[in-house]
């Protein structure tokens, strides 16, 4: 299962820079409504602003059983791509995959800005994916109240129980693994404040534009408003993930720019 | 800082200050800010409070892991990134960040989680920098964690038959970032230029132990070989700012033989012992058997001198003819 994923990450990209990109492209995820939680949302919503920041059309088939079928992934697995023949889950491995067939964005920056940008990505994807998780499963009323109800919504009850205690083992893995188990909420607020710093600096380089990056979107853009934008409007018994967030006017502005440019879902309060 | 105050790591070997990636980490934050601290290599991870080190002591107070050190050095006011400006910090952080994704999984993976190389090599580091009954407990903590990160990192068990492993995988990634890393580093003395950062400190750690690691399997060495400005990074601070906590057994400095690979590990092991104990091994077996040869013939000796006095051989026999 993983094998797949990774040997066309490895020994495909010749071949696939020569087929153009599939028209019936399809981007699988959970119901949006009823049982996709925080970090799976928010890793959906970035795919789907970075694949239209591309200006790639795509299909979205939503499904109980999306995780199941993702080829595997580091964070949630969630969402996966299939074009043509190839599978390919989470953000970074799509974003390859779009950037061998070059339709990407970004290509007009050069080595050392992309290197950064990537450094970007992935300080973006860990911190805000650990701390999507870390209020999802750690935090019991919002376990209770949210998660456990919402991911167990579409199995039957003894089904249910199990599905909620693995998937949980899974996400307390994960913490462990990037050492945010021991931490207490103020830490993690404390750590998605710091990233917020960053994004913001980072906004505040080009103060004319209103991109990280120059005046054209590129990864960081996508990953960033997933992220913000979930946590931003998704409704928890703790906000405080959102509350840290709201501090910084620059990307809340941000946000609401992407999502009037690329979505027109118009939910950020004003 | 308060006097007395100890920084407790595993003890180093092939010359580095520790064989730990966490100890070389803190080992790290301690020397490029001058913090004046003791640092204690003979120690035992039972004492840390989460059976593992490092662990820094202050007082009665213990803090243990990275992040706990790191936090309390900054409030001591020896903050690691301090003489970077604003955009130079915010880097060290996305990079430091981005070099844990890449670099994490391969070593955990090939220090602890690939067999031969555990069996060979990281078990018996572990286990002899650690008392007598734990050291048949604590490498293997080791190595559970690491199935754990190499499981939500490389996305397989190490569980599994080895035909499974992606270590390639792995290693290609690892590849790609020691690359990049070269690029970055240029000709500068660190990272960013004249001042230290947090990113020296972890891609340090990283690359010094798998530079330096004498593994039966690891890819990623040759590939740090052929960058040359990042060995002469790491050697020169391997040199400069640990001159004094460098340790290397003199058993690891001796080049391994042409048939190391046909002996089986005990002969192996006498093998790489010095001629001097082999000598003092030899005289002292031919000392002791000869004591006990001379004592076995003085005994013998003193028995049938004693049988040759007349007196009580008539006796005896008396004592026989009354038996009959």
């Amino acid at each position: 299962m993983q094998t797949s994923q990774y040997l066309n990450q490895l020994h495909t990209a010749d071949k696939l820079s020569e087929e153009p990109w599939p028209e019936d492209a399809t981007l699988y995820q959970p119901f949006e409504a009823e049982q996709i939680l925080l970090p799976e949302s928010a890793s959906c919503l970035a795919v789907k602003a970075y694949l239209k920041m591309c200006n790639l059309p795509f299909g979205i088939r939503t499904c109980a059983n999306a995780e199941h079928m993702s080829p595997g992934g580091r964070m949630t697995k969630l969402p996966f791509i299939r074009a043509g023949a190839f599978l390919f889950a989470e953000f970074e491995p799509i974003v390859n995959f779009v950037e061998q067939k070059d339709m990407a964005i970004g290509s007009w920056q050069d080595e050392d800005e992309k290197a950064d940008m990537r450094t970007y990505v992935s300080l973006v994807e860990n911190i805000f994916t650990m701390a999507e998780l870390y209020v999802s499963f750690k935090n019991d009323r919002v376990y209770k109240e949210v998660t456990a109800p919402r991911n167990g919504a579409v199995y039957p009850w003894p089904l249910n129980v199990i599905q909620n205690y693995s998937k949980r083992r899974n996400a307390l893995r994960q913490l462990k693994v990037y050492q945010w188990h021991d931490l207490d909420i103020d830490q993690v607020i404390d750590k998605v404040a710091k990233c917020c710093e960053t994004l913001e600096y980072k906004l505040k380089e080009s103060p004319d534009t209103p991109f990280f990056f120059g005046d054209q979107p590129c990864e960081l853009d996508a990953i960033a408003f997933g992220h913000l934008f979930t946590i931003l409007t998704t409704r928890l018994p703790n906000m405080a993930l959102a509350q840290t967030v709201q501090k910084f006017g620059h990307l809340v502005s941000f946000c609401r720019f992407i999502d009037e440019k690329y979505f027109q879902m118009r939910c950020l309060q004003e | 800082m308060q006097l007395g105050s100890k920084l407790h790591v595993y003890k180093g070997e092939w010359g580095l200050p520790s064989i730990d990636f966490e100890c070389m980490r803190a080992l790290c934050l301690l020397r490029f800010t001058r913090c004046p601290m003791e640092i204690e290599t003979n120690t035992n991870p039972l004492r840390s409070g989460a059976g593992k080190l490092p662990y820094l002591q202050i007082g009665n107070d213990k803090f243990h892991g990275y992040k706990d050190i790191k936090r309390i050095l900054d409030l001591e006011g020896y903050p690691v990134d301090a003489h970077l400006n604003t955009k130079q910090k915010h880097l060290s952080i996305t990079y430091s960040n981005w070099v844990f994704t890449q670099l994490h999984a391969y070593y955990h993976y090939y220090l602890y989680g690939e067999p031969n190389n555990y069996d060979t090599t990281t078990r018996g580091l572990y286990a002899k920098r650690t008392p007598f009954p734990f050291n048949f407990y604590y490498p293997s903590t080791y190595q559970r964690e690491a199935c754990d990160v190499v499981q939500v990192l490389g996305g397989f068990d190490i569980n599994d038959k080895l035909e499974k492993h992606e270590g390639d995988y792995l290693a290609a990634n690892a590849k790609k970032c020691v690359n990049l890393l070269s690029r970055k580093l240029g000709r500068k003395v660190w990272f960013f230029g004249d001042t230290y950062s947090e990113l020296d400190a972890v891609v340090y750690s990283y690359l010094a132990i798998i530079y330096h690691i004498t593994l039966p399997n690891n890819p990623l060495q040759n590939h740090i070989k052929g960058c040359q400005n990042l060995v002469n990074f790491i050697k020169r601070i391997t040199k400069d700012i640990f001159r004094n906590e460098c340790y290397s057994s003199i058993k690891m400095t001796k080049a391994p033989s042409q048939s190391d690979s046909m002996l089986t590990p005990s002969e192996r092991k006498f093998m790489e012992t010095d001629l001097n104990t082999k000598i003092f091994a030899g005289v002292g077996a031919v000392l002791a058997m000869g004591a006990f040869a001379a004592w076995r013939g003085i005994y013998t000796q003193l028995t049938r001198s004693s049988t040759d006095y007349d007196g009580i051989d008539y006796e005896d026999d008396d004592m026989d003819e009354v038996l009959d």
